[in-house]
């Protein structure tokens, strides 16, 4: 007896459990999400602006190459050619989805750099990004212009020696690679573009890393 | 005895119509009738987040073995990439107002990533239409997807990470 007027005790407050059940359960689903972390987009850039320059550098040492060992064994050339066209094909695509970005949002992509120095924990970046404003803000347009050039000439590059794969695919020899050299000529050319172009996304980032740095800090290595 | 029932069913019949009312009521936990707007719930994304790795993965494969396919490869390729991009677009459409807002760098990033790498099917119709042999240009164009579509599935896993999906 004594048992099972505990029990119904309990089952009395069944329903008002559940319904308080249902509204935690509605209110955790919001409520508890936790807030999406700002990104260091700049420093991430400049990251990735480095590696497309040692890419490009590393391409068109391949394209020398071919050159080169024309007169010999133009094989392993070739390959080593064939295989810097397949990486910089892959790796070039963060470095353009990056600068194509930017070219479509401009000056919101900026206010990103912004909100994000806005919000680090280290007070002397956050009043030296306020100090900087306008400069970074120069910076950022300067960057961007440059980031937009090395996209208009990336795809000429890009197409150039594609088109060199494809021709000398099939038979790598002296003959074809002298036939070819007008293209050779057009993609070294496009590729000294891009990597002026990276050059001056580069000399920016670099600025504003600078601009940034508080006094006496030792750069990371 | 059937008072004592009465007690308890009364009481937890209420209870259940209020929960019911309030799940229908409560605009967070479930949607109006007549509505079609995706749900933004931590559960949806983390499914549609899931999908599309899912069909990054598929598309991969099929990269590998689309040669096999004698002249249907290349269209099963494009379709493939479709899938990719039309549930990306879904997934998108689970996120937030202030998800969107702070990752929109990272979404315009993501989306001018899925263009770029949609570009290698031109660049394989330009190579054959140059006079490169079918096989190797279909090649070159497979291996240049299946590790472009992975390049790009590692960003989106970081910048789900980063805005908090799921």
């Amino acid at each position: 007896m004594k048992q099972s007027i505990i029990i119904r005790g309990y089952w009395r407050w069944f329903p008002p459990a559940a319904v308080a059940a249902v509204l935690i359960g509605c209110a955790s689903t919001e409520t508890a999400r936790k807030q999406p972390t700002p990104r260091a987009d700049f420093i991430e850039y400049r990251q990735i602006v480095v590696q497309a320059m040692s890419q490009v550098d590393g391409t068109l040492r391949a394209l020398d190459e071919l050159s080169v060992r024309a007169n010999r064994d133009p094989r392993p050339a070739y390959q080593a050619f064939a295989k810097a066209v397949h990486r910089i094909e892959v790796d070039s695509i963060r470095v353009r989805a990056r600068a194509q970005a930017m070219g479509a949002r401009g000056d919101a992509y900026f206010e990103h750099w912004e909100a994000y120095l806005a919000g680090v924990k280290n007070e002397q970046v956050r009043q030296l990004a306020e100090q900087h404003r306008p400069a970074l803000k120069q910076s950022f347009e300067q960057a961007h212009l440059a980031s937009q050039q090395v996209r208009e000439v990336f795809r000429p590059f890009l197409s150039d020696l594609q088109k060199l794969r494809a021709v000398l695919e099939a038979d790598p020899t002296l003959a074809r690679i002298d036939a070819a050299k007008g293209l050779i000529l057009a993609a070294q050319d496009e590729g000294r573009q891009v990597q002026q172009g990276l050059d001056r996304i580069l000399g920016e980032m670099n600025s504003m890393t600078a601009m940034l740095r508080p006094p006496g800090t030792i750069p990371k290595r | 005895m059937k008072s004592i029932t009465k007690k308890l069913v009364l009481p937890a019949a209420l209870g259940l119509l209020v929960s019911v009312a309030l799940l229908w009521a409560n605009p967070v936990c479930a949607q109006a009738p007549g509505s079609f707007a995706p749900p933004t719930t931590p559960m949806a994304q983390r499914n549609a987040m899931n999908l599309v790795i899912n069909q990054g993965r598929w598309f991969q494969n099929a990269t590998r073995t689309a040669s096999s396919y004698s002249g249907r490869g290349y269209g099963l390729l494009v379709q493939q990439f479709q899938s990719v991009r039309d549930q990306y677009a879904s997934f998108k459409s689970t996120l937030t107002a202030q998800q969107l807002t702070a990752g929109a760098n990272r979404v315009a990033e993501l989306d001018s990533g899925l263009d770029i790498i949609q570009e290698a099917f031109t660049d394989y119709q330009t190579a054959v239409a140059n006079g490169q042999s079918n096989a190797p240009a279909f090649a070159n164009m497979c291996g240049v997807l299946n590790e472009a579509i992975g390049v790009w599935a590692r960003e989106f896993r970081q910048d789900c990470r980063q805005l908090r999906v799921g």
